[in-house]
């Protein structure tokens, strides 16, 4: 029976993978997350891009595309979040973990700047050709942080209450037998000592502060782990509704001359999502296309150039628990100024179940419609069965 | 772990009955809890950032105020911690900079210690 079971499935497959090879590909690429919204654009690999911190990291990344100032990047992006670059140390642990939109605007906007010096194909050959993508994401609402990590905020606060209270205890003991000290915050508050004994006098009060709060820190250490444990566990992957608007737009610069500088994308998304519990969410997206010259068939197969305005409309439903994990995605496509490119919807339902740790029987089903406006096909995908080629590895416990 | 310490004479003489009032900011969006102290007596516990009125003037004159703070990096974005004070009520304002550094790695604390002499 099991033989038969295997003999059906790996038959799936391979027809399955003859199947793929003539069909139209379901890429519902639009609705995964876009990280940066400018390298996106110009085709730059995440990895690739710069993502300072704080202000002199920000400089040095400048700096150094840029050559010390003394010439525009050669092929660079950068994502920063102006908020957190340049005003982190104003922003409050309450203000970060609230979901409300004046907080959570600022907070996740990410501003994206990318350039692209390579050269590009056409029929004379190649020509040298600078694309410059900018672009920024926000989110108006990030959802709430979870049950669990409210919990785990509540034990560190608590915690930490109770190291401040034995870090004070053991300071006190010690500034009070402290008479160096002592005396020097006596002559200090004295309203008659002059601002060069007090300058003085603020020196040897440091100098003793530092010494018994270093001693009453020798508590701290049986709390460390504690922290570090905690601090591990309290993760920010937000809850509930959230909603999201990212734009781009690229320009291209033919020949480098900036006088033949033209838009040559321009795009934008609202993406809202929901998350329940039971592993169940729900994914929306809006999208506005902009693409100056365009080819496209129209009816009667004639091939046209026209500045298109495209509105992608859509949405995925997917569940998730154990091994097992289904997802259903719809997308319509409608053009906004052009009557002779041809509307549309494609869908895609994917299923999948893990058997093993390198073994998951997957199958996809879908439609597709036609990239080039042409006409719409069907596409099923059938049943995969995808072996990975890792062996399962036997971990040994460590003598 | 990152521990820093520093005292604070602010003036407040003849400012009578004047309320003093204390800001400390927490920033980069890390958990902390500070424990105040005056002449060690224990006004409360705070989190985050906050604002409190030590009280008058005329009642604090040549008292010492201490700050217990502790800071527990837990945004996983950023393993930087601040901590600025600002003080007002006194003849001038006072604004200072306790702590601005990282912390090694993500989950670890950092403790202050800020002692304020009201003269």
């Amino acid at each position: 029976m099991k033989n038969s079971i295997a003999s059906f499935i790996i038959i799936c497959g391979l027809v399955g993978m003859i199947n793929a090879q003539d069909s139209l590909t379901v890429d519902i690429d639009i609705l995964k997350e876009i990280q940066s919204p400018a390298a996106n654009l110009l085709g730059i690999a995440n990895t690739d891009i710069a993502k300072p911190s704080d202000p002199s990291a920000f400089m040095l990344s400048l700096r150094q595309a840029t050559s010390n100032f003394t010439q525009v990047p050669n092929n660079y992006a950068i994502d920063f979040a102006p908020v957190w670059v340049f005003g982190g140390k104003n922003i409050s642990a309450t203000e970060f973990m609230s979901s409300k939109p004046k907080y959570s605007i600022p907070q996740s906007l990410v501003v994206s700047f990318a350039i692209n010096n390579d050269d590009v194909q056409d029929s004379t050959g190649a020509r040298k050709n600078t694309a410059l993508g900018l672009g920024f994401k926000f989110s108006i609402l990030r959802g709430k942080v979870s049950q669990k990590t409210n919990e785990n905020i509540d034990q560190s606060l608590a915690l930490m209450a109770s190291l401040n209270e034995e870090i004070s205890e053991a300071y006190e003991s010690l500034s009070s037998v402290n008479k160096t000290y002592n005396d020097a915050i006596g002559e200090m508050a004295d309203p008659g000592t002059s601002s060069d004994r007090r300058s003085e006098l603020t020196k040897i009060i440091e100098a003793e502060q530092g010494k018994m709060y270093k001693e009453a820190q020798s508590v701290v250490s049986k709390y460390s782990v504690k922290f570090k444990s905690l601090g591990q566990n309290i993760d920010f992957n937000r809850e509930q509704f959230k909603l999201d608007f990212n734009g781009a737009m690229s320009i291209n610069f033919a020949d480098q001359i900036y006088e033949n500088g033209e838009v040559n994308k321009v795009a934008a998304w609202l993406t809202g999502s929901y998350e329940w519990k039971s592993g169940l969410s729900v994914l929306g997206i809006a999208r506005y296309l902009y693409n100056p010259d365009q080819g496209f068939l129209d009816d009667l197969g004639i091939m046209m150039v026209d500045d298109l305005s495209i509105f992608n409309f859509g949405g995925k439903l997917q569940y998730s628990k154990n091994r097992f994990s289904s997802s259903f995605e719809l997308l319509s496509q409608s053009s906004l100024n052009n009557d002779a490119v041809e509307s549309g919807t494609k869908y895609l339902f994917n299923a999948q179940y893990k058997l093993d740790d390198n073994v998951v029987l997957s199958f996809v089903f879908g439609k597709d419609y036609d990239n080039m406006f042409t006409e719409q096909g069907n596409v099923i995908s059938a049943l995969n069965f995808l072996m990975g080629l890792g062996s399962k590895r036997e971990v040994k416990r460590a003598d | 772990m990152i521990s820093q310490h520093t005292f604070i004479p602010y003036d407040i003489f003849n400012q009578r009955d004047t309320p003093v009032e204390l800001t400390v900011t927490i920033g980069n969006g890390q958990l902390a809890s500070t424990l105040i102290k005056i002449n060690n007596d224990k006004l409360g516990d705070f989190n985050n950032s906050f604002s409190e009125s030590l009280g008058k003037s005329s009642d604090l004159v040549r008292k010492t105020v201490n700050l217990f703070t502790t800071i527990h990096d837990i945004n996983p974005d950023t393993n930087k911690v601040t901590m600025t004070v600002k003080l007002r009520g006194g003849k001038s304002e006072h604004e200072q900079t306790v702590i601005d550094s990282s912390v090694p790695t993500h989950g670890d604390i950092a403790t202050a210690l800020v002692t304020i002499l009201l003269i």
